[in-house]
């Protein structure tokens, strides 16, 4: 199983966090969660939808914990310190992932700034955006994988798409 | 239909969203104006078609089934150790609840028991005292025929 699924995993989590000792991480929990529920898999669906499920699941709840954790980092410094850290750490957020548009980007790296941005999204947004984008599956795939209703799904890949658009417009001239 | 107008109905024409007369406008005005047609074609190549080649790709672990066989295996054996079944919990606590009603039932029935009549208590006395000494049956005759009397 890991010999089939292993690489897929590994590669959604690096979508999901972009970072790729947490993704090594994150796999490595998926698949003991796997192992250690072999026993109970009742055959309802496929391998490959029940381990995705599994994935999807650990890297949203990983990621979610990793928000409230910046958050409450910022609940032990008082409120002028905390707005300035965090105007700080968006700034350079911004200066280092999103470089300015005038400077040049090599074509390469045009997918790189897109996920980027991607992963700039809100969780709930960035989440069916990639597996749609990067696992190629359709809104009835996803609202399965989520537990969430179509509608939900296509509302959500709408509203992403439209945040997307707006920050990929400066950067159009170099696609 | 102005160019700042036209942008924004993208998304709504990525998705099919867009009514057949809108779209038949849209199109329209695609054919003539440069910029929109630019616009649209762009932004479409890069959302409908990402280039995931071009993403870092990370190499799974070759040795990343040996480790989760090995860390399973510690979990379950840990789990093993602590004898903590659930229904020894229940057991216990529904123990624990039987005894403290008995003992609240008992400690009330005793505190507030009703305190018995006076006169009950005499005439009892009376019929142990008379037991004690001979005639019992006259002597509580007498007695009760006494207390009749007072009452009257």
């Amino acid at each position: 199983m890991y010999q089939t699924y292993g690489a897929r995993i590994l590669n959604l989590a690096f979508r999901f966090t972009g970072n790729e000792e947490i993704a090594r991480d994150l796999t490595q929990d998926v698949f003991v969660k796997v192992y250690q529920n072999l026993e109970n898999f009742k055959h309802k669906s496929q391998y490959y939808t029940w381990i995705y499920r599994i994935a999807t699941n650990h890297f949203i709840n990983y990621l979610k914990k990793e928000g409230r954790r910046r958050w409450y980092r910022l609940l032990d410094v008082n409120i002028e310190d905390a707005v300035r850290l965090d105007q700080d750490s968006m700034a350079y957020r911004e200066k280092n992932i999103f470089p300015s548009p005038e400077n040049h980007i090599e074509k390469k790296e045009l997918e790189n700034l897109v996920l980027r941005m991607i992963h700039s999204l809100p969780l709930k947004y960035r989440t069916p955006l990639i597996l749609q984008r990067y696992e190629g599956m359709n809104s009835r795939e996803i609202s399965g994988m989520l537990s969430l209703p179509v509608s939900t799904v296509e509302t959500r890949l709408h509203r992403a798409k439209k945040i997307l658009i707006k920050k990929l417009e400066p950067w159009l001239k170099h696609f | 239909m102005n160019n700042a107008h036209v942008k924004n109905f993208f998304p709504a024409w990525l998705d099919g969203k867009l009514s057949a007369d809108r779209e038949k406008k849209l199109e329209r005005h695609l054919e003539s104006c440069k910029e929109c047609r630019d616009y649209y074609q762009k932004m479409s190549d890069v959302l409908k078609s990402p280039q995931v080649s071009r993403l870092k790709t990370l190499e799974p672990d070759p040795y990343l089934p040996t480790r989760v066989k090995a860390l399973a295996e510690q979990v379950k054996n840990k789990k093993q150790i602590t004898f903590d079944p659930q229904w020894l919990r229940v057991a216990l606590y529904s123990l624990l609840i039987a005894f403290a009603l008995s003992l609240g039932g008992f400690m009330g029935y005793h505190i507030f028991q009703p305190q018995p009549d006076e006169n009950d208590l005499r005439i009892t006395q009376a019929y142990y005292q008379a037991f004690a000494s001979g005639s019992v049956v006259d002597r509580f005759e007498n007695y009760l025929q006494q207390q009749q009397e007072d009452a009257q």
